[in-house]
This record gives structure tokens, sequence and C-alpha cells, in this order.
């Protein structure tokens, strides 16, 4: 029962920081000019102007547009793109959104099923070439910029050798660069992560009782130093998502690659605010639940971690 | 996110004897020797850069470096539009320095207030403070850049309370964290018995105990701040066109990728030196002050 408490205590924390998101995403967006004059020709009259101004609402009081706004929210209607005659911005994002989750995913279980092993193996050979690598990856990889990456794997690996499209989002392949860019970061950090824990778990008592009692090697690493050492990572891969979407933006840029993050930059540069809004709110919810997730699968792992403290 | 997760204690069994301490501070040397040449490059910009890093030369587009095949009037060549990229560099790095010397204290001062009041009042003023945490971190800061970028247009202003924005939270999380179990310690306990109040217990005997997750994170937050600069300026929503930053530099090489690897190599190579150098900092400075924030990065 208290579990569930703590999840509808979550999810409802979620759900606030969604529409705060929301909130001042209205109001900035509210900043902006005049959006009719990039909906109508130049030459347009006065009275055209007029009309559109008032089937977009935008001459009610800006508290008005707001509850309209939230109240279409609430009817998950995120409202009309101003480009490509009467899309629904909502069933855009569900299109793009495909690509964005594709490239995070891969990204992040490239991240995850990389450098576990490798810090794990790290740990266990300490001050062995394997360790060097971990160790190199750990550091370079927090250091590069993503972006600047991106553009030096396309200049290699797509238009040097040719192995790999330079953009765009078609099949298997074109998905491995821009992955990579992405996932380095996460890995850098995942793998420093796992290589610490595991260090420091190995050398706790309860190991040594398990190497007393007689265990095999495989079944101490694995059913008790692993279960420790891994606790931190899952703790870093709930903000690891939040990073990898926000990261996502800038690489699917470099990339030219079709998902949710360059939607955003193409409607601010064409002035598609709905879209924007819409977009932006829809990642805020995603990034907010995949935080709640992570810290209800925590609480799972480690009971030891009350849920009466929130 | 709040995750109250008790920070494993490490124990080193083996202390370091004379070599390895030796090699640590010679580990350290070469990152401070580099932070003093990214200082004195950014600082002394006007004085030391061989040319005007917005002088259009021309005649002399896509210069290689000296030690390819260019000459000693452009050390490190030159960009598709004649500028000096030694110059350039320099310059970008004082807008680096600009950057980091406002937002890292600025950010660091915010988020530990922040933190302190929140850890310390707890209850409904503490969840309020940690929700707007929650919000900073659920909100794609990036894509807030972005959406602020477009609408004021890109400024070295902008960028840096944009960054602030970002920040803040990092410092009010791990702060609010410490505080909670600082409260509950004898010696707060007797100086709330002995009368002081709030603000003398958060100034006396909170800010002391967390200044050194403080000094910390700020040290690690140095390569970040100057990374995520660099990025808002590379998709346009940074520092103005025309200003030297690294980033823009990547965005300009970007264009003659195919032709000359120098324009777009050198800023990234200097990018990545100086983040590398202030990780490294940072990992020093923990192991020597903390150990226990091992977990951070």
């Amino acid at each position: 029962m208290k579990f569930w408490n703590y999840l509808a205590v979550r999810l409802f924390q979620a759900f606030v920081v969604v529409f705060i998101v929301a909130t001042i995403v209205f109001f900035v967006s509210r900043l902006v000019g005049n959006p009719e004059t990039f909906l109508l020709p130049e030459d347009a009259t006065d009275a055209q102007m007029e009309t559109v101004r008032e089937n977009l609402g935008l001459n009610d009081t800006l508290l008005v547009q707001y509850g309209d706004f939230l109240w279409d929210l609430a009817q998950l209607d995120f409202g009309m793109s101003y480009r490509g005659a009467g899309t629904s911005t909502l069933t855009a994002i569900a299109e793009r959104s495909v690509n964005t989750l594709k490239l995070t995913g891969a990204a992040l279980l490239l991240a995850v099923s990389l450098s576990i092993p490798l810090g794990i193996a790290a740990a266990l050979h300490r001050g062995k070439t394997i360790d060097w690598l971990a160790r190199l990856v750990a550091v370079f990889g927090q250091a590069v910029p993503g972006f600047w990456l991106g553009l030096m794997v396309i200049f290699f690996f797509a238009v040097e050798l040719g192995w790999f499209p330079t953009g765009g989002a078609k099949g298997f392949k074109s998905l491995i660069l821009p992955a990579v860019s992405l996932g380095l970061l996460e890995m850098a950090a995942i793998t420093r992560l796992t290589r610490s824990g595991m260090i420091d778990v190995m050398g706790a008592d309860f190991i040594m009782t398990a190497r007393a009692k007689g265990l095999r090697e495989r079944s101490i690493i694995t059913r008790h130093a692993l279960r420790h050492a891994l606790l931190p990572v899952v703790t870093i891969l709930g903000l690891g998502v939040g990073r990898l979407i926000a990261g996502s933006v800038i690489i699917e840029v470099v990339f030219a690659w079709p998902g949710v993050g360059r939607l955003i930059i193409d409607s601010i540069v064409q002035s598609d605010y709905p879209m924007v809004q819409a977009a932006i709110i829809v990642l805020a919810a995603s990034i907010a639940l995949a935080n709640v997730l992570v810290d209800v699968s925590y609480r799972l792992i480690d009971p030891r971690i009350g849920t009466g403290a929130l | 996110m709040t995750q109250r997760v008790p920070a494993p204690i490490e124990v080193e069994f083996s202390r370091p004897r004379g070599p390895i301490r030796w090699r640590r501070w010679l580990g350290l040397s070469l990152p401070l020797s580099i932070a003093l040449v990214f200082l004195l490059a950014g600082v002394l910009a006007d004085v030391l850069a061989p040319h005007d890093p917005g002088f259009l030369d021309l005649s002399a587009r896509l210069v290689p470096p000296v030690f390819d095949g260019g000459t000693w009037d452009h050390p490190l060549g030159t960009d598709d539009v004649g500028r000096d990229i030694l110059s350039r560099l320099m310059h970008g790095a004082r807008i680096s320095l600009i950057v980091v010397a406002i937002v890292v204290p600025g950010a660091a001062a915010m988020g530990t207030l922040v933190g302190m009041v929140s850890g310390w009042q707890g209850g409904f003023t503490g969840q309020i403070l940690m929700r707007i945490v929650d919000v900073q971190l659920a909100l794609p800061a990036i894509l807030f850049a972005v959406l602020l970028g477009s609408i004021f247009g890109p400024s070295l202003r902008n960028v840096i309370i944009i960054l602030l924005i970002w920040t803040w939270s990092g410092y009010a999380r791990l702060v609010r964290a410490e505080v909670l179990s600082l409260r509950e310690r004898d010696f707060v306990t007797a100086a709330r018995a002995a009368g002081a109040s709030g603000w003398w217990i958060m100034r006396k005997h909170l800010l002391p105990n967390v200044v050194n997750t403080i000094v910390i994170i700020m040290t690690l937050e140095v390569a970040i701040v100057i990374l995520v600069e660099a990025a808002l300026s590379f998709l346009g929503v940074g520092v103005p066109a025309g200003t030297p930053s690294w980033g823009r530099m990547i965005t300009e090489g970007r264009e003659v990728m195919l032709v000359a690897w120098w324009p777009i190599w050198l800023p990234g190579l200097a990018l990545m030196t100086i983040s590398l150098t202030g990780n490294l900092m940072g990992d020093w400075l923990r192991d020597l002050l903390d150990p226990r924030l091992r977990h951070l990065r």
C-alpha cells in the first residue's frame, strides 16, 4: 500500500512539473511579436489580419488565452501547426518522436551494454590494459563536445571512408553514427561509476564473507557485488535519460535526423509557435515520467530506501 | 529528482607511498599549466594575439598552420575568410572566461542559498523550492535556450542568463541533501539549544560543512559551462555572428571541413583540452577534499 501511495505522490509531482513547464512555455512564446504576420502574405490587408487574429484567439486577454490553452491541453488538444495547412501538432510530434525514441534508445542501449561490462572488467583487472581503456573512455567521453565529435565522425566514417550515410534516417546504418555521438557522454559516466562502484564493493566485508563461504568467483561478482555496484548507475540513468533527450536536439541537427529536437529547431526558425509549445511540453513530460520510473525502480531494487521520505 | 541515497563510504586501504604521491602532483601540474595558459591567453588576448581576430585578409584565405606548410605570420593558419585562427582562439578563450567567471560563481551562490534554505526549512518552503529544481531538470534547458535565443536574438547576455538557469539546480540538489543530514547532527542541535537563529546556523554551522562540495562542483562545472556555451553558439543561439567564440568557429569550420582540417579541428581540440583540464582538476580536488563525492560524475 505504501508503495502505491508513493507512486501516486510521485506521479502527482510529475504532473505539477509538467503543468509549470507548460505555463512557462506559454508565457515565453507570447513574448514573440504577432504570429499573424508570419501566416499571411506581405500584402495582406488589415481586415485579413484582423480575421486571423480573431480566429487564433489572439484578441482575447492573455489570461483568457492561457485558460483556453490549459483547457485544450486537458483534452490533449495541442493545437494546430501554423505551417502545413491544418496539421495537428500532436500528429506531427508523434511521427517525429518515433525517430527521437530510436536515437535516444539506441544511444542508451549502446551506453549501458558497453560501459557496464567495461566498468566491471576494469574494476576486476585494475591497472591492466582494460582498466586503462575504461579510464580513457571515461575521461575523453566526458570531455569531447558531442556536436564536434558528430562532425568528426561524419567526416571520417561517412565522407572519407563512406561506410555510413552522412545524415538522415534511412535504415539501421544511418542510426549508428548519431547514436555513438549521443551516447558517448553517458557511456563515460556509466563506465566510471560502474568501475568505482565495483572497486568499492569488492573490498566490502560481505564479499569477504562470500569468499570465505567458498562461493565461486562468478557468483560472487554477479549475485553479490554487481547488485550493489549498480545502484548509483540506476540513479544517474534517470538523469541520463533527460540528458540524452536534451542532447538529441544538437545531434539531430548535426546529423539531419528527423526527430522532435530538429522539429523544434525548424519550427522556431519558421515561427511555428504552437508546434514549439507542444513539442517542448511533450519532451518535458517524457523526461518527468522517466524520472518517476527511475525513482520507483530504485525503490524496488533497494528496499532499504524507505518510501516515507519523499 | 530528489534522491536521498546514503553516499557509500569508501576506505582507501593502501596509503599512497612516496612515488605515487609525486606522480599525483605531476599529474596535477599538467592540467594546472594548461589552465594557466588558457587564463593568460584569454586575459591578455589584446596584447598577445598577433592579429586582429576580426580582420579579413582575403589574400590569405585558408593558410595552413606553420607545421603543415604555413608561415609564422599565421602560426595556426587562417580560416576561409582569412582571419588568423590563433588570434581568434585567444579571443574565444576570453569569451569562455567571461561566461565562466559570471556563471559559475553566480549559479553556485544561487544554488547554495536555495539548497540550504530548502534543506533547513523543510516542510512547505522546502517542497516548493525542490519542485522548482524538478521543473528545471525536466525542462530540456537546451530547448528553452533555443526558444529564448530565437526570441531575443543571440547575445552574450542571453547565454549567461540561460547558463545560470541551467546550472544552479545541481548545486541546490546536493547542498540540500547534505543539509538534510547535517541538521540532525549534535552540533546543530546544540547551536539551536543555545538559541541561535536559523540564519546564524546556516552561515556559521552549515555553510562551512558544505563548502567543499560546492568548490568541487564549481570546478567540474567549468568544463560543462564552456561546452554548453560552445554548443549554443554552434546552434546559432549563443554569441552573435562574428564573435570569435569556439562554438562559432566550429560552425564556420564545418563549411570548409572537406577542404581544410584546421578551421574545425583547432577550436574542437581547444574545447576538448580545456574541458579535459577542468575535469581532471575537479577530480583531483574531489579526491583531496571529499572522496565520498565520487558518485558525482
